[in-house]
């Protein structure tokens, strides 16, 4: 073996040694415990084997329902665009899940599919495209208690202009001054604060629903809507670059945020703690006002070291 | 093998250079919407969540463990969270421009992705010189040695927008010098390794793999012998790989769904008729329902142009042993055919891509001196290109958030500007202007000197400087 062979060996022997560094393999942990006395809840949050500095949001809020519903993200492959969108959601989705430790029961669907999803059973169907005629079916699906997921105009087959919810929407000025976070976009650090386009305020009351994003000159990023007994949640614009801000990315980490912490199932005011925790971890002792059929939800908000814990209190 | 060859003084000096200025400039400028996944990728990897944490890195994984070393000193002494800063301000330009992210990383962590880039440019340069120098001598090795670290795209590549298309460019032209010296399982290794930084290095396997099948060999035994050890090179690779194979199925996943992306153009075919390309892309449904999409197809196109072009350069090695130097540059050439029909016919082609080819350009320089005028066409057309899509002012974000030197707002006008802007030359004009050159120069390189355009125009310069300047 020449020269040129030894240092090709020696390469190779380094990026086999860095490889198998590579593994992932999180050594962090959190653990998350609560224990109810008469009106309050005290809460315990224990961080071990983090080597970085993080933040930690800590949100209690009594839900309407506990579940663990199915995602299926439906695409529609004659729509590249669209099938782009979705396949970034899913993969993104996915990778907030494995990382949150989370176990998501993660599908993708075709839009044919559709009308089979809107006839079975509760889940959460993101939608990325539909063909324009199930406008009834969906909002019956939803009121049984489904939920659904839109981004922007034209994505929910019942909602947009002489349809069941005429929701006004508007292209999103985004202003760094005039911007203002609801309580849910602060507690969860939502990502998605400049989407191309935004809902009016004014409409989003109107049709019964909360702004849970960010609000801007009288425009709304995020808004859910409870519909009998189910939800619509409404993302104002379709993913777009840039990523980070307005993306497939950062939808999907704001949507994991939403169904984990079961915000989209909220029921009244959220109570809210931020714990700046640094390498090595810490034990943290809070109480919380005990609501009725509460969640407590832990989550790391920096992207390195993410760390999700959650505890039901029934 | 010394690493460092004896080089004239002038030269030296210019290496040198060509050096600082890669080290001063890398820390205060950056791609920031190439970036962003490297950067989600790197706190990943700190992080102990492997390279593909958040699905946001797309390439096969070695630039990134390449770089996980420096990495890994720099998060000893700067925390992830000065890694980089979120910039609000930016957000209004990265909407219009859809090539900036509103995220810029810090100078030391510029400096430290940027590490494995320099390094391998210096080592290009390096190994261009002494491939040159046994055949050719001095001056031309000093030269081909100038042309590589002075070049103005490759510094703006690896050092201004931090890309790392020089890592498997390396891998190229080092399996080129296994090959010549008949060290096939190196070379099958080194086509290996430069699959796992890019995916195109595979093509250049189905070229050796060709060769040898074409080559004259005494007896069978001995060419099964050469193709078993060319494969076993790569089966080598595929080990030491095996981590990322074996412990996490996110690499194939991800590489696997990128046939769904959408984005066309560039220096390329497509340059010219992507919506023709994509109306009739469109129309293409086969009997059992599955439907051709166009990335697919440019994906087809791109993989039956290489591989074709793969075995025709092959050919013009059929019946000799592969020995002599004219051999060597049929091998050269071979290279440059090959990966001309990648860049030509791939979905995208952008300027980082042109550092694929342009090594086995300079090292053809002494045998055919008409190859200067690709390397100084796709040279000026390659930084063109990307200036004409976001103006420099986008790479100089570092400057802006961490200097006081320079004002973001000042920075977002300038963009804002020129993708406002009218006039004769717009952004749109610019840049489709660049691409159909592009894509003819790179097209030249595969052509005979007589239709090469960039040696045409190249000359018929040269001639009316001449007559200019008496």
């Amino acid at each position: 073996m020449g020269k040129l062979g030894m240092a090709v060996a020696s390469m190779a022997c380094v990026l086999l040694l860095l490889g198998v560094a590579l593994i992932p393999s999180p050594g962090y942990d959190i653990e998350l415990q609560a224990d109810v006395h008469g009106n309050t809840a005290s809460v315990t949050v224990r961080i071990s084997g983090n080597d970085h500095a993080n933040t930690l949001s800590l949100v209690g809020a009594s839900l309407n329902e506990v579940r663990n519903d199915t995602m299926i993200i439906v695409s529609d492959d004659d729509n590249r665009t669209m099938l782009g969108e979705a396949t970034s959601m899913f993969d993104h989705m996915q990778a907030e899940a494995q990382l949150r430790g989370v176990a998501l029961d993660l599908k993708m669907a075709q839009i044919d599919e559709l009308p089979a999803l809107f006839y079975g059973e509760n889940a959460i169907i993101v939608m990325f495209g539909h063909d324009g005629e199930m406008g009834e079916a969906a909002q019956q699906w939803v009121e049984r208690g489904g939920v659904l997921v839109g981004f922007g105009p034209h994505s929910i087959p019942f909602v947009g202009e002489n349809m069941i919810m005429d929701l006004d929407f508007s292209p999103y000025e985004f202003s760094e001054d005039d911007i203002e976070s609801s309580s849910v976009a602060d507690a969860l650090a939502l990502d998605t604060v400049a989407p191309r386009v935004g809902m009016g305020t004014d409409s989003v009351l109107e049709n019964g629903g909360e702004p849970i994003g960010y609000s801007c000159l009288g425009m709304e990023s995020l808004a859910l809507f409870p519909m009998g007994e189910g939800r619509l949640l409404m993302f104002s614009a379709h993913p777009s670059t840039p990523i980070l801000t307005s993306g497939a990315d950062s939808m999907a980490s704001d949507l994991f945020r939403l169904v984990m912490s079961g915000m989209i199932w909220k029921n009244g005011e959220i109570q809210h703690i931020t714990i700046q925790y640094v390498p090595g971890g810490g034990v943290w002792q809070f109480e919380m006002s005990r609501v009725a059929d509460m969640r407590i939800t832990a989550i790391s908000l920096e992207k390195w070291e993410t760390l999700f814990a959650a505890v039901d209190l029934n | 093998m010394r690493l460092l060859p004896r080089l004239s003084r002038a030269t030296l000096y210019l290496v040198i250079l060509g050096v600082v200025v890669r080290l001063l400039l890398a820390p205060f400028t950056i791609c920031t919407f190439d970036q962003y996944p490297f950067y989600i990728s790197s706190i990943d990897m700190l992080s102990g969540v492997g390279i593909y944490g958040h699905a946001y890195y797309a390439y096969t994984p070695l630039f990134m463990v390449t770089a996980y070393p420096f990495l890994w000193l720099l998060q000893l002494v700067l925390p992830l969270s000065q890694f980089g800063t979120d910039v609000p301000s930016m957000v209004d330009v990265a909407q219009l421009s859809g090539m900036v992210t509103p995220f810029v990383t810090a100078p030391a962590y510029n400096l430290v992705i940027k590490a494995p880039v320099i390094i391998a440019d210096l080592l290009m340069g390096l190994m261009i010189f002494r491939m040159v120098d046994e055949r050719w001598g001095r001056p031309w090795s000093e030269r081909a040695l100038l042309f590589w670290m002075l070049n103005p795209l490759v510094i703006w590549i690896t050092a201004v927008t931090g890309q790392f298309d020089v890592l498997p460019a390396l891998m190229t032209v080092m399996a080129l010098m296994a090959f010549h010296r008949r060290s096939y399982l190196l070379c099958g290794l080194l086509i290996s390794l430069g699959v796992f930084f890019k995916i195109y290095p595979a093509f250049l396997g189905v070229f050796y793999l060709s060769v040898l099948l074409v080559s004259r060999y005494d007896s069978n035994l001995a060419r099964f012998r050469d193709v078993a050890l060319l494969a076993a090179g790569a089966l080598l690779g595929l080990v030491i790989m095996s981590p990322f194979l074996l412990f996490s199925d996110q690499m194939l996943e991800y590489l696997g769904r990128r046939s769904a992306q959408t984005v066309f153009g560039g220096m390329n075919l497509y340059c010219l008729v992507p919506y023709l390309i994509s109306h009739i892309c469109k129309e293409v449904v086969t009997e059992g329902g599955w439907r051709l999409n166009p990335s697919m197809l440019a994906t087809f196109v791109a993989l039956g142009g290489a591989a074709l072009l793969s075995m025709l350069a092959a050919l013009r090695l059929k019946g000799r042993a592969i020995t002599d130097k004219g051999d060597w540059t049929v091998l050269c050439q071979g290279n440059v055919m090959v990966i001309a029909a990648i860049l030509l016919t791939q979905p995208v082609t952008n300027p980082q891509h042109m550092l694929w080819t342009l090594p086995f350009l300079i090292l053809l320089l002494a045998k055919e001196p008409r190859r200067i005028w690709a390397i100084a066409a796709l040279s000026v057309l390659g930084a063109l290109y990307y200036l004409s899509l976001v103006t420099p002012a986008a790479v100089l974000y570092p400057l802006g958030v961490y200097t006081p030197i320079v004002d973001v707002g000042a920075l977002n006008q300038i963009i804002l500007g020129y993708h406002d802007g009218g006039g004769i030359m717009t952004q749109v004009g610019a840049t489709a202007l660049i691409s159909v050159a592009g894509f003819l120069v790179i097209l030249g390189t595969l052509l005979p000197e007589r239709y090469d355009i960039s040696t045409i125009v190249g000359r018929w310069l040269q001639r009316r400087w001449g007559e200019l300047h008496g």
